[in-house]
């Protein structure tokens, strides 16, 4: 049984009354290969001076300079990227003994780059492929393919889901707003971020919808793309129970929604555990401990860090975004309860480990974010603005991404 | 009087709602490029030198200034802050133009000297420079979304075409001591005036211009053409009106004066850097310089950027050239002028001065797929030019 979500955007006269998904798609074309081209570009204008002092622990890791164009694909590929190219060729065998830090990373985005692999590259013999004398890079390729088709998905699921919520011109903009937001340029690196957005957004889409059997599936998946996908049962159990409030009477077996995920999570954890690798310890490995008085220590050492050093800009800019994602979730907890608690709750969980580290990537998953922004881009000054700050922050991410400087 | 009445009088005096909005639009954008400016300093570190253009090399080795003012001195920021400290007095000062530094004296020693008497001389102009820069952007936006909406009939259209020109890749130059700002609040209201047939306006304002920079006096051109399409019309200007076209003219000519008057030559001094008009020579240098694309990858982006500009600028000339013949042959010439002069360099600066293009793009950015996607293109060219620009890397 379906009903009709309220919808509160007013009837604009000059909106498109049916989604325009061929101009979502070539915005999605033309986004992609101005990221792409743009990373050559900034590669070829300049280079950076080593190492990055942006965290008090990125000097020793910046002192080696990051490859180039000229080894292909692992060009896009940076940080936590070699990792995903590692589970994808190994598999979770533990190197390193209980702490093998493979094990923090989700296992679907990992499957998912083997997939293409073997389908579609390895056929064509590139497995000795090694530009620049980079090794596996065919499995770098894999993952940029994945990140590019699921930056895709994650554009229309977007799309559609703001559709429903706000209307087809704020549409338009939530979709265009998450393309430039400034950390979406890991939608098209080797990164997880891409296939995470593309499943949870589709399955926010889906149980808006009230396509439960869609929904079902999609949100255990997301679960095993990145672990912030377990808090998608807090819109799941809210659109749910909203319905049996107002007697709409959802499917019973729809709860499986609620359940599943933190099911397959403990399942998940439990199978990293049988290899000898103890979860705890890998995040702590990562100096990620939820709620301890360390990680308080270490988040009030970071902002001094700040007034330290120039270059901790940066840890500024991290912690403007962790205030504007939350504020930004608040504005629309009234409206959207299910969907800003999700987003709180995404942000909630690293800033509890008392890391501001890769929050400005971690905000791509909070979804009011951009649903809010979209409403407010109904001014034009507002939308002229905020794309120009959007894409000013956007590049100077790509400029560090570029050059295997921190970013996130 | 009634309360009424004088809440009516009040409201007279406020400017209209899309003033307003530009307004805003333009508050907006200088605190955003001023804060990305200072992140981009600090949380970057360029490592020189520069090879974009061969001669670039030695001129970007030394730690670019920092400090209020100085941050936003490069290239030939110098020279301007040397001409209204000192005057004119070297030879290759008679290839820039007097009322920039003029007027940066004025507020140097009327305002930031006794606001800043801690700060060096140096400090003291550059502050002067950015400020009259920061002050004149403003009319700049005004009269760009004034002629928009003359010419393109929409509130819409005017606003997209200001936002256009507000994040062309090299508009950070209005925020830089630079001529650009002072330029663009000087030529695009003389541009309106025309269009307005507001005819010894526009030649005064084009008068000043020309005394700013050198394509100042292209708008001849425009004032030109739209008085002539009046007589074609049967509209019939007055006689004395084409007075206003030898205000630019008496400008140049008073300029060329006293340049003459103080031992100065501004042809030998445009010489000196590579610019003479339809010289055989300058072809030589173009297809050097379009060499050094394929050879060094600094140049690639460079050259490539002063390639593609104003090819763009043309472009978008090109599509106004019906409702606004005047507009688009200045724009034109005001890109080709300095093309011919036998250098790529600058050129993505120059096309700045081509504004009318700003109305051409801002017709193909009615589709909203366009309009998003070159914004997209456009702030990430910016961006990049910004970065370069704060290291000492050569820019435009």
């Amino acid at each position: 049984m379906t009903a009709p979500e309220p919808t509160a955007h007013p009837a604009n006269a000059a909106a498109p009354d049916r989604p325009r998904w061929r101009a979502v798609v070539l915005l999605w074309l033309g986004w992609y290969l101005a990221l792409i081209v743009f990373q050559q570009v900034v590669w070829a204008r300049f280079t950076l001076d080593r190492p990055d002092f942006a965290y008090p622990w990125t000097g020793d890791m910046t002192a080696g300079y990051a490859d180039g164009p000229e080894t292909g694909p692992w060009f896009y590929a940076r940080w936590d990227s070699p990792r995903y190219v590692a589970i994808a060729r190994e598999g979770y065998r533990p190197a390193s003994g209980i702490t093998d830090d493979r094990a923090a990373f989700y296992p679907v985005y990992p499957l998912l780059m083997r997939a293409v692999h073997s389908v579609a590259l390895a056929p064509l013999g590139l497995d000795d492929w090694a530009p620049g004398g980079r090794a596996h890079a065919s499995y770098a390729l894999a993952g940029m393919i994945v990140s590019a088709g699921m930056s895709l998905a994650a554009a229309l699921a977007m799309y559609a889901l703001a559709w429903d919520r706000l209307g087809p011109q704020d549409a338009w903009r939530a979709t265009v707003y998450l393309l430039i937001f400034p950390s979406a340029l890991y939608l098209a690196q080797v990164y997880t971020e891409a296939t995470y957005l593309a499943f949870s957004l589709g399955m926010l889409a889906a149980l808006y919808r009230r396509r439960w059997a869609i929904a079902l599936p999609l949100i255990v998946v997301a679960t095993l793309t990145r672990a912030v996908g377990l808090f998608l049962v807090l819109p799941f159990a809210a659109v749910w129970l909203r319905d049996w409030w107002n007697g709409v009477r959802p499917p019973r077996w729809a709860l499986l929604g609620v359940i599943a995920p933190p099911l397959v999570w403990l399942a998940w954890n439990r199978w990293i555990a049988s290899l000898g690798v103890d979860p705890v310890a890998v995040y702590a490995s990562f100096n990620r401990e939820v709620l301890s008085l360390r990680g308080l220590f270490d988040l009030v050492g970071d902002v001094l860090y700040i007034f330290r050093e120039p270059n901790a800009v940066h840890v500024a800019l991290d912690l403007v975004m962790a205030l504007g994602g939350i504020a930004l979730c608040l504005v629309a907890l009234k409206r959207e309860p299910g969907l800003a608690l999700y987003g709180l709750a995404a942000l909630a969980l690293p800033l509890s480990s008392g890391q501001l580290t890769s929050i400005s990537r971690y905000v791509l998953a909070a979804v009011p974010v951009f649903l809010v922004l979209a409403r407010a881009g109904e001014r034009p000054v507002f939308d002229r603005v905020w794309t120009i700050v959007s894409l000013l922050w956007f590049a100077l991410y790509g400029v560090l991404y570029v050059h295997g400087f921190w970013l996130a | 009087m009634s309360t009424a009445s004088g809440w009516r009088d009040r409201a007279r005096l406020l400017p209209d709602p899309a003033i307003r909005r530009v307004t805003w639009l333009w508050a907006g954008w200088v605190a955003i490029l001023l804060l990305f400016q200072a992140a981009a300093w600090m949380r970057l570190d360029v490592t020189g030198p520069d090879t974009s253009y061969g001669w670039t090399v030695e001129h970007s080795t030394d730690t670019p200034r920092t400090g209020i003012g100085l941050s936003h001195v490069r290239w030939d920021s110098y020279h301007y802050l040397r001409l209204a400290q000192f005057g004119y007095h070297r030879a290759e000062d008679a290839a820039y133009y007097p009322a920039y530094p003029v007027l940066m004296r004025g507020v140097a020693r009327a305002i930031t000297r006794p606001l800043m008497p801690w700060a060096s001389a140096l400090q003291q102009y550059a502050v002067a420079g950015m400020a009259i820069s920061i002050v004149a952007t403003l009319p700049a936006v005004w009269a760009m979304h004034a002629l928009a909406r003359d010419v393109l009939g929409s509130d819409v259209d005017a606003l997209r075409a200001t936002a256009y020109l507000l994040i062309f890749p090299t508009t950070f130059f209005m925020l830089q001591v630079y001529t650009e700002a002072l330029y663009l609040a000087l030529a695009i209201p003389a541009l309106l005036m025309a269009v307005r047939r507001r005819w010894w306006a526009a030649g005064a304002l084009a008068a000043l211009a020309t005394i700013t920079r050198a394509t100042g006096f292209l708008l001849v051109g425009a004032i030109g053409v739209y008085w002539y399409t009046d007589w074609r019309a049967g509209r019939r200007p007055a006689w004395r009106t084409l007075g206003a076209l030898g205000l630019p003219a008496g400008a140049f000519l008073a300029h060329r004066l006293f340049l003459r008057l103080s031992d100065l030559d501004q042809d030998a001094a445009f010489a000196g850097y590579g610019r003479s008009v339809l010289n055989l020579d300058g072809l030589r240098e173009i297809s050097h310089q379009l060499g050094q694309m394929v050879t060094d990858p600094m140049g690639a982006v460079q050259i490539g950027l002063d390639v593609a500009l104003p090819l763009l600028a043309l472009w978008g000339c090109w599509r106004v050239r019906r409702a606004a013949p005047g507009l688009a042959l200045y724009g034109a010439a005001a890109v080709i002028l300095p093309l011919v002069t036998g250098t790529l360099v600058s050129l993505n600066r120059y096309a700045l001065a081509a504004t009318p293009a700003f109305l051409g793009l801002a017709t193909a950015g009615r589709d909203p797929l366009v309009d998003r996607l070159w914004t997209l293109g456009s702030v990430l060219l910016l961006a990049l030019h910004v970065v370069t620009f704060a290291h000492g890397y050569w820019a435009g």
